[in-house]
């Protein structure tokens, strides 16, 4: 492959007390790659993604992000650099309207070009569709609608890398649609990382796949080969089954 | 929109200068009070009512300001310009440092790191009697007290002065809140881990909202110590923290105006009440408690909610 | 008077002080600990207890122990009514909401300084001790026959002070006991941990938290009692030992009360000791600083468990 590497981790641990939540992962993403990242729960996957963005400290290892060793960086300079991460609990201003809390969002990089603001808000609304609740409070929006607001905040950054923690929960069918159809067009200009539960979102959408369980990486591949793979199956496929 | 939220601020501003020429003189020396007061209690809402950070020892900046104003003067001979240039300096000098250790804190913590700072600039004032002349305080001479020609103690200009203070902190919170970086506070306020996420050094801004109120609030002081010509570690003291607090809840946290509307209810229900009884704690002790159990929006804010969601 | 003797001497008064603020400051701690939430208006719980106990014994008159007895009695009752009264009013109805209940607490602290003020008075007033036998004091010197004692002129403290002194121990093992032996005591630790499991557990949380809130109140109340003949009651006296309970609070770890226990008697100590030897402003400098650079360092208080 080509592509340049976005995102690189080396060996990169998280514990919490005696708990390895996550346990010297080495993983990498291409750049305009869609990734889904699966496993059961308590995998480690949200506690993974919170490490590549440095919302909480790796108890040892490396991440590397644009060819940079960021493993001592704040959160906000990760984010400042390209990463926008979406919450897996919806995580909006709920007392700001829709349109500040997506302002909130692409402000960052256009404070002084009001103009700008303005019509990457705009955009950002529409691709979500949310454009007729502009001006409604945020907590006013359905839970679907709130979903779709932290997505709008996530593609107002213009990231060069969107994390998105399970963003389907919860999401009616159609909702869901709308989701794979608005991802497919994201992906074309963005490198998309994707926790996700729903199967048929992840093969429909992913180019690879990773899963993780127990704090590591078991497998790594395209679709076919994940559904195909026996480990995946039991760790996590298989649990499914089993609890279904 | 904007147009009608400038119109009601300038509105306010040309209400109170009209205001000058009307009133009598008992209240248009009340009123010249209130609007220094209000410049505190902006100051203070920077902090509580658009960042969230709920501080129990502003009395330090006010009092920072005041002093060092006056201290310079008394020690110095200072002319009040560059009196005022002081006491400024010291309000923010003073924010700063509190900021960069308090921050370090959240919540309860951080209440309480203020509260002692504050309570250890009041003993510090006490304790250095012989400079500062502790408890009784000073006297700001009437030949000390003229800025830019100007005889700060004529009635007239001195509420002029107390307008322009006003107006200016008023105007430029105005545009802070307006402005990216106010409206990042505000996203501080409402979900500090979420603005994080959305790239910003959410640090560095609540040092910002600390060292800007700080300033505005020492400012206050300052002014105050100069129009009204005394300096006094009653000012420093544990009610001088709370009485912003209690007038931005009154007004409206998180509202422009509320402050002011704030302020001059308070002052005047305690000038009321105290014709009927000489116990104003007892008014502000009830105030308080109604306030946080039946208005913990305030007066603006329930305003805001209810009629004009524009108000900013 | 020599250093040693004069040292004994600021020990004793220390211990004095410590007592009288490990009450105080468990009061606060245990509020802490079960609601979460910061009562500004301890102070005034403290005075209450002061100016409930002039009012009790001078009522009473009489003999000065039968009096004081009543008042170590009734009058933490009384506060501690009042606490709960307040409580179920106020602080129960903002919902236990941190910053509202500091609001709501100055408030309660206004209206309880003005009331005392309005009915008790600005005027300071004594409370006699129940006894006050004055005990000289030994001291050693290095003679030329070895040690020897002496009385020196100076070093003594009253049976009174003795009585505070012992005062907190107890009221500590009372306390420990029930914490730890009874029904209630397990109800409140229940409490203390997970107030929503408690609630699931059929605990009725609104009712415990009002009981913590009149007891935390009711010790401050004792410790206010304890030192009224030491020190005159007054309608202000209410900020120094919030200060200070504040203080120990902090740097035992908030809701810690081994914590608290520890550190009241390290300031407590430390207080009477500095004071003899300083100015009390420098001393309340000296401590207010260290407190906030505690609190910077080290969010969770010296003795304070560590949350990450």
């Amino acid at each position: 492959m080509a592509a340049v590497t976005l995102i690189e981790t080396r060996a990169l641990s998280r514990h919490f007390g005696g708990i390895r939540a996550v346990d010297g992962v080495n993983f990498a993403l291409p750049e305009g790659e869609l990734r889904a990242l699966i496993g059961p729960n308590g995998a480690g996957k949200t506690t993974f993604v919170s490490l590549l963005c440095g919302r909480i400290a790796p108890s040892g290892g490396q991440v590397c992000f644009l060819g940079q060793d960021v493993t001592t960086l704040p959160a906000h300079r990760r984010i400042g650099m390209g990463m926008a991460y979406t919450f897996q609990i919806t995580s909006v201003f709920g007392n700001l309207t829709v349109q500040e809390n997506i302002a909130l969002a692409v402000q960052r990089r256009r404070a002084g070009n009001g103009r700008a603001l303005e019509s990457e808000t705009r955009a950002a609304l529409a691709q979500v569709g949310l454009t007729d609740r502009a001006e409604q409070p945020a907590r006013a929006l359905s839970y679907g609608h709130q979903r779709l607001l932290e997505i709008a905040m996530g593609l107002g950054q213009r990231p060069r890398l969107l994390i998105l923690d399970e963003p389907t929960q919860g999401l009616s069918d159609g909702e869901v649609a709308a989701f794979i159809a608005l991802m497919r067009e994201v992906a074309r200009q963005t490198t998309i990382l994707l926790i996700e539960h729903n199967m048929d979102v992840v093969m429909t959408l992913a180019e690879r796949i990773t899963v993780m369980d127990a704090g590591r990486i078991i497998a790594e591949g395209p679709p076919d080969e994940i559904r195909a793979d026996a480990r995946v199956q039991e760790a996590y496929l298989g649990k499914q089954h089993a609890e279904g | 929109m904007t147009q009608r939220i400038l119109a009601l601020h300038l509105g306010l501003i040309g209400l109170l200068f009209v205001l000058q020429f009307v009133l009598p003189p008992y209240h248009h020396d009340n009123i010249a009070r209130i609007m220094v007061m209000a410049a505190y209690a902006m100051g203070y809402n920077l902090m509580f009512g658009y960042t969230g950070l709920l501080s129990l020892g502003h009395a330090m900046f006010f009092a920072a300001g005041m002093y060092g104003m006056g201290l310079s003067m008394q020690h110095a001979g200072f002319a009040a310009e560059a009196a005022l240039a002081v006491g400024i300096t010291a309000g923010f000098g003073l924010a700063l440092g509190v900021g960069l250790l308090a921050l370090r804190t959240t919540g309860v913590a951080f209440m309480i790191v203020t509260l002692m700072f504050a309570q250890a600039l009041f003993l510090a004032i006490l304790y250095f009697g012989p400079f500062t002349r502790g408890d009784e305080g000073f006297v700001i001479p009437l030949s000390a007290r003229i800025f830019a020609g100007l005889r700060l103690s004529d009635p007239t200009i001195r509420y002029f002065a107390a307008l322009a203070l006003f107006a200016l902190v008023l105007l430029a919170m105005l545009w802070l809140i307006r402005h990216p970086v106010g409206r990042v506070l505000i996203a501080i306020r409402e979900n500090e881990e979420r603005t994080r996420m959305l790239g910003y050094d959410t640090w560095r801004h609540k040092l910002f909202a600390v060292t800007a109120s700080g300033t505005i609030s020492g400012t206050a002081g300052a002014v105050y110590g100069l129009l009204f010509g005394y300096v006094g570690a009653s000012f420093a003291e544990v009610p001088y923290s709370i009485f912003p607090l209690l007038w931005v809840l009154l007004g409206g946290a998180g509202t422009l105006v509320g402050p002011f509307i704030g302020t001059l209810f308070m002052f005047y229900l305690i000038d009321l009440a105290s014709g009927v009884t000489d116990a104003y704690m007892l008014v502000v002790g009830v105030a308080l408690l109604l306030l946080t159990l039946f208005a913990p929006r305030g007066i603006m804010g329930m305003l805001r909610e209810r009629w004009l969601p524009w108000l900013p | 008077m020599e250093f040693g003797p004069h040292l004994m001497l600021a020990v004793l008064e220390g211990l004095v002080q410590a007592s009288v603020l490990t009450l105080t400051a468990l009061g606060l701690s245990l509020v802490f600990g079960v609601m979460r939430v910061v009562n500004v208006a301890h102070g005034e719980f403290f005075m209450l207890g002061a100016v409930l106990a002039w009012w009790i014994t001078s009522l009473l008159g009489g003999g000065a122990g039968l009096a004081f007895a009543a008042a170590l009695v009734g009058a933490p009752l009384m506060v501690g009514a009042i606490a709960a009264l307040a409580d179920w009013l106020v602080l129960r109805r903002v919902a236990y909401d941190p910053e509202r209940t500091i609001v709501a607490t100055i408030g309660l602290l206004y209206i309880f300084q003005q009331i005392t003020l309005m009915t008790f008075g600005p005027d300071a007033r004594p409370v006699p001790p129940p006894f006050n036998t004055r005990l000289a004091l030994p001291w050693f010197e290095w003679g030329e026959g070895g040690i020897a004692l002496y009385w020196p002129w100076g070093l003594s403290i009253t049976s009174y002070k003795l009585f505070v002194i012992a005062a907190a121990p107890v009221v500590l093992v009372a306390l420990w006991l029930v914490m730890t032996r009874t029904r209630l005591g397990l109800v409140l630790r229940a409490t203390r941990i997970d107030s929503e499991t408690a609630r699931a557990f059929a605990i009725p949380v609104e009712q415990v938290y009002a009981l913590v809130f009149g007891i935390g109140a009711a010790l401050a109340a004792l410790g206010a009692v304890l030192v009224v003949p030491i020190r005159q009651a007054h309608y202000l006296m209410g900020a120094d030992p919030l200060l200070l309970s504040f203080i120990v609070v902090i740097i035992g770890g908030l809701g810690s009360l081994r914590g608290t226990v520890l550190a009241a008697v390290l300031i407590g100590m430390s207080d009477g000791i500095i004071s003899v030897f300083f100015t009390p402003t420098l001393a309340k400098i000296f401590a207010t600083l260290v407190v906030a650079m505690v609190l910077v360092a080290r969010p969770g208080g010296l003795f304070g468990e560590r949350r990450t």
